[in-house]
């Protein structure tokens, strides 16, 4: 069943990369929503069916860790899997946002690790028997 | 120049030009290597434990190289060749602030602009080097005290 991702960065260029590479690795992608920041992306949940986030951390109007604050705050949006995709490397901050049940990715990274993390998620694990195509190029980072 | 600096940013510009841009440097641009002119600049600034910025300057060659492997993209537009060499300064920001000391610190980094094709005076620390047929130029500079509005 295809995923509908809600992606959160505010750099285009972040946005297309992280879109290629899901693109390319497997994930059987359905819509793909883009916002700039937290605050876009609350507003776009309002209007959006999602079944999971991946959002950066340093952005401007309203942070990944904000955005992730306002998701589990709200009944209706708390269920929503999350996976930040950032330069943070301070252990305890990438402990606070696991404890806050997000996953993380530390860019630059490999389309195999974005997909094992997205396939890792409850409800969204992969299909063995569905094809997954190889990415062309071979082992890409990102 | 402080020299504590140097290392980690040597070894963070060219593991993420690699990583992130499939970009291979060769040695630094003073090894007679590419002299072509700085044509795009974006500054990353951080604030922390210390506070500073990072600028990442880059020739024509090295802008069009990058834009067209992030985005896989060969027409890529100013807007987004300028937005690939700022993904790059804030990659390379954010995987630089571990080596700044108090490693388990938390750093806000500011969203990319555009910086002065001029590089920046009293660099603490500075790399050159030659990618492709081009150049880049990386400068950390600390400022004291926060450079990130909040």
């Amino acid at each position: 069943m295809p995923i509908n991702v809600l992606l959160v960065d505010d750099s285009a260029v972040m946005r297309r990369m992280i879109t290629r590479t899901l693109q390319l690795s497997g994930v059987p992608l359905g819509a793909v929503v883009p916002c700039a920041n937290g605050a876009e992306a609350l507003e776009a949940l309002r209007v959006s069916r999602v079944d999971l986030a991946l959002v950066d951390i340093n952005m401007p109007v309203m942070d990944g860790e904000q955005f992730l604050d306002h998701v589990r705050a709200d009944p209706r949006l708390a269920p929503l899997p999350v996976v930040i995709v950032s330069t943070e490397s301070s252990p305890t901050r990438v402990q606070r946002l696991r404890q806050k049940g997000a996953l993380f990715v530390h860019k630059p990274f490999t389309p195999e690790l974005l997909r094992d993390t997205i396939h890792s998620l409850p409800g969204l694990a992969h299909d063995p028997a569905a094809p997954t195509p190889a990415p062309p190029g071979g082992d890409l980072d990102f | 120049m402080t020299p504590l600096p140097q290392h980690p940013l040597r070894r963070v510009v060219i593991s993420t030009f690699e990583d992130l841009a499939m970009l291979f440097t060769h040695g630094t641009a003073n090894d007679g290597g590419p002299t072509a002119p700085v044509t795009c600049a974006a500054r990353v600034a951080f604030a922390g434990p210390r506070s500073g910025f990072v600028d990442v300057r880059a020739s024509d060659d090295v802008v069009a190289a990058a834009a067209r492997n992030m985005l896989a993209d060969d027409a890529a537009g100013p807007d987004l060749c300028f937005d690939a060499i700022a993904e790059l300064a804030n990659v390379i920001c954010g995987n630089l602030t571990p080596s700044l000391g108090e490693r388990d610190a938390v750093y806000r980094l500011a969203a990319p602009v555009r910086a002065p094709l001029v590089p920046a005076p009293d660099a603490d620390a500075c790399v050159e080097l030659a990618v492709e047929t081009g150049r880049v130029e990386v400068r950390l500079v600390f400022t004291e005290p926060a450079a990130v509005r909040s």
